[in-house]
């Protein structure tokens, strides 16, 4: 039997108590700046508190569930945006947009069931694609809660006023403010899907073929390149209306590579397990993510499970399967951090 | 704490920079101000700026971090100061404060061609430093209008966009690494970080939190090829169509400019200074125009009737000119190329072939970066540039020429185009009966165009930064975000000499409650 009873709180309203913690659960934005003022040490969370797991909320007093906040608000077709707000979950937006012919480019499978606010919180999620780019790219707007009340940014695609402020929360593990809602842009599901695999001998080869097929300006919906056997296969698939024309272009470009290619629908079922799709659940591959600079052979050597989805001359994002070491934050700059979350809680409390 | 005397600075530079530094009345004066055309109107009025204590030119990191700290200890502002090609105020010097000239950190440290990053110091100038990675066969892909008279710190500093910003993106998207002196004297490096992604709180700064002392960057092969073209649009909405569409497919091309109808008009006007009306308005507008007194009179009797003006112009025919450029591998430029005509001929387009591209491209920087001659004709002329989702992009345009129409002529063109939207960049001129009813006139249009921006929930600023020209309205576009601005401050400039009173008003930032 659950521990935890309703109850009033005389600053929160009513939620739930085990005792020692409350749990409560809004439905409005703007009703999260004087929650924060009244919760003391909080925490977010994404569904009732029998679910949740211990550790992530030892030391809070309140658990602020924004599962209820979840509204795709609006969706504008002609600009290519989404509001919504940051209790949806990924796979939830996509349904919804998928509906009205509209994409968010391709979703990772390890992306469905969370959150928007969890995953924004937790990093800039990789959701490479050199044609549709990453969630960071397509952040047009964020606004979050503080305790004196909402952030507020103008909706644009670019803008020149001050530091990026919907910047600021990405990643800050909720310390910077409670991530509200958030502005994505969208895109038109195209036509036509295409896929293309090959493989090379070695990482610095399908990486030089890689990095030839954007210098080229071709753009692939998505691409992974991962050891098979004893090669690198580089995984592409391809979305767009000129489908045929990108094709040829691509392998005329491939040719000049030593490489072997295999039938497209290798590619295409591999994508599968690791894009969603409609009624697909989610896949672990990936419990981290670490960032390589342009000597990939060297940042993957001796690691037997990995791939890397987001490839660019002056990096990549190496998916690990397991635990590997990331390289620990600067110290100064962690200092510098702690400064800036300090000058915004105040009393020292806040989420975390 | 007593205030620093002069003396007391000079020697305190001096100590750390030797003979590189300045108190002389020419360079201070010199450096009292930016680009900002309010300035100018200041300057007629009698009330030139504030000059600074000294300027100084470190040539290293470690010269500009004993500067912070020296400056720390006295309680001293510093400026930090690129080309002073900013239009809004934000290198203009503060009352006594030092401005800290970056310019001669000047080396390009790093050019790695295997990950396609360049390090370059701040303070280099933005033509040099393409002209250098070209002779390397690369491209930063930033050619903002003022490239000859802008430097990099400057760029990163105020969140710039270059000509080609629909295919690079900003100086924002160009940003691998920033190496920045706080205001606590110390120098960092932005990838090393934790606990905040620092790289998008730097950039766009405008010297507020620190001061940017190199940036690694993003570089691209110099493009193989590229094409021209210009389109007659039938209508300002149709030639938006095409953009929105062209970039939604995921196209990049280099260029895409649509003029309004007026601009369309000067545009293309084929006559001289010396010839017709069109001519000496562009000529004027540009600030290159010959004006004799004569003309002085009759641009100033024009402009003094802007409601009419506008007026005439809102009955010109809606037909817009775009100009595109695209580039890239040779199949990439001629698959953009025709695919923007594949769009373009769908809306009934008239194809005027390479010349209006290729004009544009040759004619890219002929920007004045002297004073307009408008000014010595009476008139003040500046230029406004916002950005929002394509929805908003009509209304947004509408809304501000309403508002401004009864005291300024006011055209615009469309440019910096993305998947999502774009930027309209308004030019007004204007005139008053002296000085200071010019002045008051050039508040109120701002004021208004602010207001009527804001009001459509659309960004400010889409290139030029906020400095003082914009901070007014920094409250109502970011809400409780200038709580993260305090913070910031609080954390970064524990002092408050960075660039005090910039990006927003010392009003407006909220006390930070916590911090050490
Ligand atoms: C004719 C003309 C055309 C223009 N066209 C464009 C255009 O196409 N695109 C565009 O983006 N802008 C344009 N501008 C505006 C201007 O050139 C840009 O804002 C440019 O980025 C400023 O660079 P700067 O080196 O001159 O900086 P400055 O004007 O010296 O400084 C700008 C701001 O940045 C701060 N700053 C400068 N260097 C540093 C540093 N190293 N560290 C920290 N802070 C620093 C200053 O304190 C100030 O707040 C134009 C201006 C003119 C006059």
């Amino acid at each position: 039997m659950s521990a935890w009873r309703f109850e009033r709180h005389p600053r929160l309203g009513s939620g739930r108590t085990d005792g020692r913690r409350w749990w409560v659960r809004p439905g409005r934005p703007d009703a999260l700046p004087g929650l924060l003022t009244a919760a003391g040490r909080w925490r977010p969370v994404y569904g009732p508190p029998d679910e949740i797991d211990g550790a992530v909320i030892a030391d809070a007093e309140t658990l602020i569930d924004i599962s209820a906040l979840d509204a795709v608000r609006s969706v504008a077709p002609e600009s290519g945006v989404v509001h919504v707000e940051a209790g949806c979950t990924w796979e939830a937006l996509e349904t919804t947009l998928g509906r009205r012919g509209l994409t968010l480019g391709p979703v990772p499978r390890w992306l469905v069931g969370r959150p928007i606010a969890e995953t924004l919180a937790a990093g800039p999620p990789a959701r490479p694609s050199p044609r549709y780019g990453d969630v960071t790219d397509g952040l047009l707007a964020l606004r979050a809660a503080l305790p004196g009340g909402l952030t507020n940014c103008a909706v644009s695609p670019r803008r020149a006023t001050g530091p990026d402020f919907g910047r600021i929360p990405v990643g800050a593990d909720h310390r910077a403010g409670l991530i509200t809602d958030v502005h994505l842009r969208v895109w038109p599901v195209e036509p036509g899907r295409a896929w293309r695999r090959v493989r090379f001998a070695g990482w610095a080869e399908a990486r030089a073929a890689a990095l030839a097929v954007l210098a080229d300006g071709i753009r692939p919906a998505w691409w992974c390149l991962r050891r098979a056997l004893r090669q690198v296969s580089l995984d592409m698939q391809f979305d767009g209306p000129r489908l045929d024309r990108q094709a040829e272009r691509l392998d005329a470009l491939l040719a000049g590579f030593d490489g072997q290619a295999d039938p497209p629908e290798a590619a295409e079922r591999f994508a599968d397990t690791r894009l969603w799709r409609p009624g697909a659940g989610p896949t672990v591959l990936s419990a981290v993510q670490h960032v390589a600079g342009p000597d990939l052979a060297g940042a993957v050597e001796g690691i037997p499970r990995v791939e890397v989805w987001d490839l660019r001359p002056e990096g990549a994002t190496v998916h690990v399967a397991r635990e590997a070491a990331a390289p620990p934050p600067d110290g100064a700059w962690a200092d510098l951090a702690e400064r800036v979350f300090a000058a915004l809680d105040g009393a020292g409390e806040g989420g975390r | 704490m007593a205030t620093p005397t002069p003396t007391a600075i000079r020697d305190g530079l001096r100590s750390i920079v030797g003979d590189r530094m300045s108190t002389t009345p020419p360079d201070r004066t010199a450096y009292a101000r930016d680009l900002w055309p309010r300035t100018q109107l200041d300057r007629l009025v009698g009330d030139p700026p504030e000059r600074p204590l000294a300027v100084v030119w470190p040539t290293s990191p470690e010269e500009v971090a004993a500067i912070v700290r020296l400056c720390a200890a006295q309680r001293v502002p510093i400026v930090p100061f690129g080309a002073g090609s900013g239009v809004c105020g934000g290198a203009r010097a503060v009352p006594g404060g030092i401005v800290v000239d970056l310019k001669r950190l000047k080396r390009i440290r790093r050019i790695d061609r295997a990950a396609m990053v360049v390090e370059v110091e701040a303070g280099f100038v933005g033509e040099r430093f393409e002209r250098t990675l070209e002779r390397h066969g690369l491209t930063l892909g930033h050619f903002p209008s003022s490239i000859l008279c802008s430097t990099v710190g400057g760029w990163v500093a105020a969140r710039s966009a270059g000509q080609c910003s629909s295919r690079y993106g900003k100086i924002e998207d160009m940003v691998v690494d920033l190496e920045v002196v706080t205001g606590d004297g110390r120098i960092r490096r932005t990838a090393r970080a934790g606990g905040l992604d620092w790289n998008p709180i730097f950039t766009g700064s405008e010297g507020t939190l620190g001061l940017i002392t190199a940036a690694t960057l993003r570089v691209h092969a110099q493009p193989a090829a590229r094409a021209f073209r210009g389109w007659r649009m039938p209508s300002v909405a149709a030639g938006l169509e095409v953009m929105r569409r062209t970039m939604q497919a995921g196209l990049r091309p280099a260029v895409m400019r649509m003029y309004d109808s007026l601009d369309t008009l000067l545009v293309g006007s084929k006559d001289d200074a010396k010839g017709g009306q069109l001519g000496r308005l562009k000529a004027i507008f540009a600030g290159t125009g010959q004006v004799d007194a004569l003309k002085q009179r009759a641009t100033r009797a024009a402009l003094a009737s802007p409601r009419l003006l506008n007026f005439a112009v809102d009955r010109l025919p809606d037909t817009a000119l775009l100009v595109t450029v695209t580039e890239g591998s040779e199949a990439e430029a001629r698959r953009t190329d025709e695919a923007i005509a594949d769009y373009a001929l769908a809306v009934g387009a008239l194809d005027l072939g390479e010349q209006p591209g290729r004009a544009w491209m040759a004619h890219r920087y002929d920007v004045s970066y002297k004073q307009s001659k408008l000014y010595r004709a009476g008139a003040f002329v500046d230029t406004f540039e916002v950005a929002t989702t394509w929805d908003g992009i009509q209304p947004l345009y509408h809304a501000v020429r309403r508002a401004v129409s009864a005291e300024v002529l006011v055209m615009a063109h469309f440019s910096h185009v993305y998947p999502g939207g774009c930027s309209i960049y308004f030019t007004f001129a204007g005139t008053g009966r002296d000085p200071a009813d010019m002045r008051r006139r050039y508040a109120r249009v701002w004021q208004q165009a602010l207001d009527a921006t804001v009001a459509r929930g659309a960004a400010i600023a889409h290139h030029h930064g906020a400095g003082l020209s914009r901070r007014s309205h920094m409250p109502a576009t970011h809400g409780e975000a200038a709580r993260w601005f305090a913070a910031l401050k609080a954390a970064c400039d524990p002092a408050g000499i960075l660039n005090p009173g910039k990006l927003f008003a010392p009003d407006d930032i909220p006390r930070a409650e916590g911090g050490r």
